[in-house]
């Protein structure tokens, strides 16, 4: 077959109608009879199909669940770090650091009570006998105490024997552990 | 101007059409190429120097184009160019020549873009080599080679798979 023959061949080769829907949307422009304009709705309704949303539409929905994602991971980043720097101060509250977990005194919180023996009861001589032994270590009747408890417990005895003009018995009322000191060093403001 | 164009219409609808399928690969964007030229032609003026014909050809390739870049589609042919011939014939010639035009047909349609729309326009749009050359702008010279050539293609493929 040569090429003659062969473009013969080809010349009966029927190409496909375009169909009716074509001459009607060409002839009555090219006939004047409708303005001119291409319009969307014009538009073949399988050749909008051809771009359709359904091929996109997982793009989309990927999309934003990525986006969602990282909105998540921003806002409990921002939460978590709220939450880190008001920690310190809501631990605080509760007499806990939050370093080593170690529970803090009373007198530790309190600088009066810190100060209280060394500037306010001085170690006179109007003091018992029995009192300025404890005072200066030479007595063993507070010992059995934790140091702080026992400090203010002789700092609430001091003043007590001012008021009162008695001997304050340290073995007798420093016993109540509950309260560190007895009721009645609480009571004048030991 | 209009009725130049209507006139070229009715002559080519058919092959305006297959040139436009050939781009987008889809019927209903080939139907909206050759609408969108049509009405873009409408709107001029002068009627353009030289061939007609070729300058409506020119407008739907352009038009067929820019629907295939709107719609995001790939250049490829995925409906067939030709109408189906039915298989009617009873003579063993006939049969033997329906087989031929069947093979013929698939051959065309495995022919790369650029060869297809040559074929369109030559055989089907009956345009000179010159007018060819003009819609795609290309010397004659290279579209009448590129035709040979896809014509000895189809020979050999024709011959070696009888």
């Amino acid at each position: 077959m040569n090429e003659i023959e062969l473009e013969k061949r080809i010349r009966e080769l029927t190409l496909r109608d375009p169909g009716d829907t074509l001459d009607q949307r060409v002839l009555p422009s090219l006939q004047g009879s409708v303005d001119v304009a291409v319009r969307e709705s014009d538009r073949a309704p399988h050749a909008a199909g051809v771009n359709a949303p359904t091929k996109n539409a997982p793009v989309r929905i990927r999309r934003g669940m990525i986006s969602g994602k990282i909105s998540g991971l921003v806002a409990a980043l921002l939460i978590g770090m709220a939450i880190g720097n008001g920690l310190p101060s809501f631990w605080s509250r509760f007499g806990r650091s939050p370093a080593d977990g170690t529970v803090l005194s009373a007198h530790h919180d309190d600088p009066v009570a810190d100060s209280e023996f060394p500037d306010r009861h001085r170690m006179t001589p109007d003091l018992s006998q029995h009192l300025r032994d404890v005072l200066q270590n030479r007595s063993t009747a507070g010992s059995q105490f934790v140091e702080s408890s026992y400090l203010s417990a002789i700092a609430g005895a001091s003043l007590w024997e001012r008021q009162n003009g008695e001997n304050f018995n340290v073995s007798m009322h420093v016993s109540d552990r509950r309260f560190d000191m007895c009721r009645d060093c609480h009571r004048v403001g030991g | 101007m209009r009725a130049e164009l209507e006139q070229v219409y009715r002559q080519h609808r058919q092959a305006l059409f297959s040139l436009a399928l050939t781009i987008t690969g889809c019927s209903g964007l080939a139907e909206d190429a050759v609408h969108e030229a049509f009405v873009r032609l409408c709107g001029m003026q002068e009627q353009p120097s030289g061939s007609l014909a070729a300058y409506v050809f020119a407008a739907v390739r352009n038009a067929a184009v820019d629907c295939c870049r709107r719609a995001k589609r790939e250049r490829t042919v995925a409906e067939t160019l030709f109408a189906d011939a039915g298989t009617s014939s009873t003579s063993a010639v006939d049969e033997a020549r329906d087989e031929l035009a069947a093979r013929l047909r698939r051959e065309i349609e495995l022919l790369d873009d650029g060869a297809r729309e040559i074929m369109l326009m030559k055989i089907f749009g009956e345009l000179t080599f010159d007018e060819i050359g003009s819609v795609l702008n290309a010397p004659a010279a290279t579209v009448a080679t590129r035709y040979r050539r896809t014509l000895m293609t189809l020979e050999e493929r024709l011959r070696r798979d009888p």
